[in-house]
């Protein structure tokens, strides 16, 4: 099957049109043009028919054409007219000098009504020709003849049936002469016409070729730059085209996510590996006793493992973006799970010389959602509150039941209170340059802890909770 | 030589350190920003290997801090930061040199001896002073044509007053930049570790090039 095409489809479609359009116009010209002529035709025809319809005479009881006398206006007839009669009941014909002693085909309407007909001639040339059925007529004075006689005949026993042609070859050939003329001009129109509307078709297509070429030439590197859209470009186009420039800015940002996340994530991945590298490179610059090796194998291990945790968050980073499968949620106890995890935080707070608050009270919130991507939140949020709470401050953690969804929020107080809230959400941002913690905190845990959310039907949002607290609130439906 | 490395990952700081330790550098570490800032506000360092991105307070701002106060300390920048613009923005802001992790530790034992020999204007990296020479690189000594042998701490002395030849070295900046302990030391042991230098380097009565100014300190010099 072939593929369509817009320029295919358009010639196709003006094509058929015009060609149709042209050839009923033709059509139309030719036959109004040939019915006009027939008609001329016919009614000269019919005015000779008239005149020699008279002609037949009843005369001192035989039958006399005076048109065969040449007197008064039947002079004209005889040189040049065709006309024949013939005696219905006798069958004796007369022929005009003009036959040249050929017949003209004998016809009448029915009932001998005036019949118009295309015929041909004896000499092959095409002609009009009417028949009909007349009688000869009778004078007074011969009718007053005949009584006195007491031989009154009736001039409708004598049937005549007169056909009277009239050569069309000229009018037959300038119809014909018209014929092709149409035809050529309807043929040479289709194919002008055929021209110009590629033409057309052709420049209506430009900025869609121009797009398309814009497209087509662009260098791996600008894949998803906006297009440079003309200022003629047309309005059918321009709601296209901006669409896909939308569709590229989309796409654009989305690169640029990918390439900032590479990038934080390589700037991340180098501060271990060159741990790594300058532990093996004085490892192995000069002989060591067993002890020293085992201690740089330790600080080997222990850096490997820093890698892993780091490589395994941004594994996990990228599974939860890239999923396309829905997560089966279940009702699960928010209450006992967060009372759980700020019980196993507890001694790495009070280490760090912070005090833990959860009121942990009676009431039971519940809330849609997948235990392990909570896990992750929750432990998230009280690590970063471990880590980046003011000395000797109080972090809170409290829940909450809005409008059908439950709310966890971990409020701490801070040094340094982040400028943008929601930065701190990008992959491998931390909340301050300098890094409070480098072992444990890789900047991506808000990150993986929104997407986890999102991935459960919730959300995760940061707030100003006083001039110098900060609160995160994940929201569970 | 006294250096002072400023690095939060505590493998890098501890293997970095522990390296050029080895290579004959007395090494302060520091963890944290802060920290750091305050170490090399001392001044008595010949070189800073600074991390940028430190807790509490940035190695950037370290940098512009440093320079502000005047300090003319070399400093060497160790950053994950691979970008022009990071580097750029380092070296504008007065690092002298800039290395981007990971990186061989050789190269930041090379890039560290052509610092101090920036800071003591020495373009050779063999020095000479009369028929004693000295190769930072290969760490040996060679008096008239003869390799001479000397401790650790024997070699960092040389070496300190190699850098500093033809000038007077006080006792207190030879305490502060040889020896490990640099704080409430005595001026006594740079005299004695003098003396073990002098009757190593003089053995078959070669005249002595490190010469006594009292009052002032040393000088290591042809005549």
């Amino acid at each position: 099957m072939s593929t369509p095409s817009i320029r295919r489809s358009l010639l196709i479609r003006c094509g058929i049109g015009v060609g149709t359009l042209l050839c009923l116009l033709s059509a139309w010209t030719y036959l109004l043009v040939r019915q006009r002529l027939y008609h001329e035709l016919d009614i000269a025809i019919k005015e000779t028919a008239a005149l020699l319809a008279n002609q037949v005479e009843l005369e001192d009881d035989r039958i006399s054409f005076e048109w065969q006398e040449g007197i008064g206006t039947n002079r004209d007839l005889s040189p040049d007219g065709l006309f024949q009669f013939w005696e219905n009941n006798t069958g004796a014909t007369t022929r005009s000098p003009g036959l040249h002693f050929r017949d003209l085909p004998r016809f009448t309407g029915i009932g001998g009504e005036p019949l118009l007909r295309s015929i041909t001639l004896s000499n092959g040339h095409r002609a009009r020709a009417i028949g009909l059925r007349i009688y000869p007529f009778v004078t007074p004075e011969e009718k007053i003849r005949m009584f006195e006689k007491g031989e009154v005949i009736d001039p409708r026993t004598i049937p005549f049936t007169l056909v009277v042609a009239r050569d069309g070859e000229p009018t037959y050939q300038t119809l014909e002469l018209l014929r092709n003329i149409l035809i050529i001009g309807t043929l040479l129109i289709l194919g002008l016409g055929f021209v110009l509307i590629q033409r057309v078709v052709g420049s209506a297509l430009l900025p869609i070729n121009l797009l398309s070429r814009q497209v087509q030439n662009r260098s791996e590197h600008q894949l998803d730059a906006a297009l440079d859209l003309p200022e003629e470009l047309p309005i059918e186009l321009k709601g296209l085209a901006e669409t896909f420039d939308r569709l590229l800015s989309r796409v654009a940002a989305t690169r640029q996510r990918e390439k900032d996340f590479i990038r934080h994530a390589a700037h991340e991945l180098r501060t271990p590996i060159a741990g790594l590298r300058a532990t093996t490179d004085l490892a192995l610059s000069q002989n060591r006793d067993a002890a020293a090796y085992a201690e740089h194998l330790a600080t080997c291990q222990k850096t490997a493992i820093e890698l892993g945790e780091l490589v395994k968050r941004l594994s996990a980073l990228a599974r939860l973006e890239q999923s396309n499968t829905a997560l089966v949620t279940e009702s699960l106890d928010i209450s006992r799970i967060v009372f759980a995890t700020v019980e196993s935080f507890r001694p790495q707070f009070e280490q760090e010389n912070l005090q833990l608050s959860y009121p942990g009270d009676d009431s039971s919130f519940s809330a849609q959602a997948d235990q392990t991507l909570l896990q992750i939140v929750l432990n998230n949020l009280l690590d970063n509150a471990r880590s980046y709470a003011k000395a000797s401050s109080t972090v809170q953690v409290a829940l909450a039941q809005t409008e059908g969804r439950t709310e966890i929020r971990i409020t701490n107080a801070v040094d340094d209170f982040p400028d943008d809230l929601e930065r701190m959400f990008e992959p491998l941002f931390r909340r301050e340059t300098s890094r409070h913690d480098a072992t444990s905190h890789l900047g991506i845990g808000l990150t993986l802890s929104r997407e986890a959310a999102h991935t459960m039907g919730g959300n995760l949002t940061a707030s100003r909770a006083s001039e110098t607290e900060i609160a995160f609130t994940l929201s569970l439906p | 030589m006294r250096l002072l490395l400023i690095e939060d990952h505590a493998a890098l700081r501890t293997a970095v350190s522990q390296y050029l330790q080895e290579a004959g550098y007395i090494v302060d570490t520091a963890a944290t920003g802060d920290e750091g800032l305050w170490a090399a506000e001392g001044g008595n360092h010949d070189l800073i290997l600074l991390d940028l991105m430190l807790p509490n307070i940035d190695g950037m701002e370290i940098l512009r801090r440093l320079r502000a106060l005047g300090n003319p300390v070399h400093i060497l920048v160790l950053s994950a930061r691979d970008g022009l613009d990071d580097r750029l923005q380092a070296l504008d802001a007065g690092a002298d040199d800039y290395l981007v992790k990971p990186f061989p530790l050789q190269e930041v034992l090379a890039r560290t001896r052509a610092l101090l020999r920036r800071t003591y204007v020495k373009k050779n990296p063999v020095m000479q002073v009369a028929d004693l020479e000295l190769d930072p690189m290969r760490r040996t000594v060679l008096r008239a044509g003869q390799s001479i042998d000397l401790t650790a701490l024997e070699y960092r002395l040389l070496e300190y007053l190699f850098y500093r030849a033809g000038e007077v070295v006080s006792r207190t900046d030879i305490w502060e930049r040889v020896f490990e302990d640099s704080t409430g030391g005595t001026s006594n042991t740079v005299d004695v570790y003098i003396g073990y230098l002098r009757k190593k380097l003089n053995a078959n009565s070669l005249p002595d090039l490190i010469h006594t100014k009292r009052g002032h300190g040393y000088l290591l010099d042809h005549s």
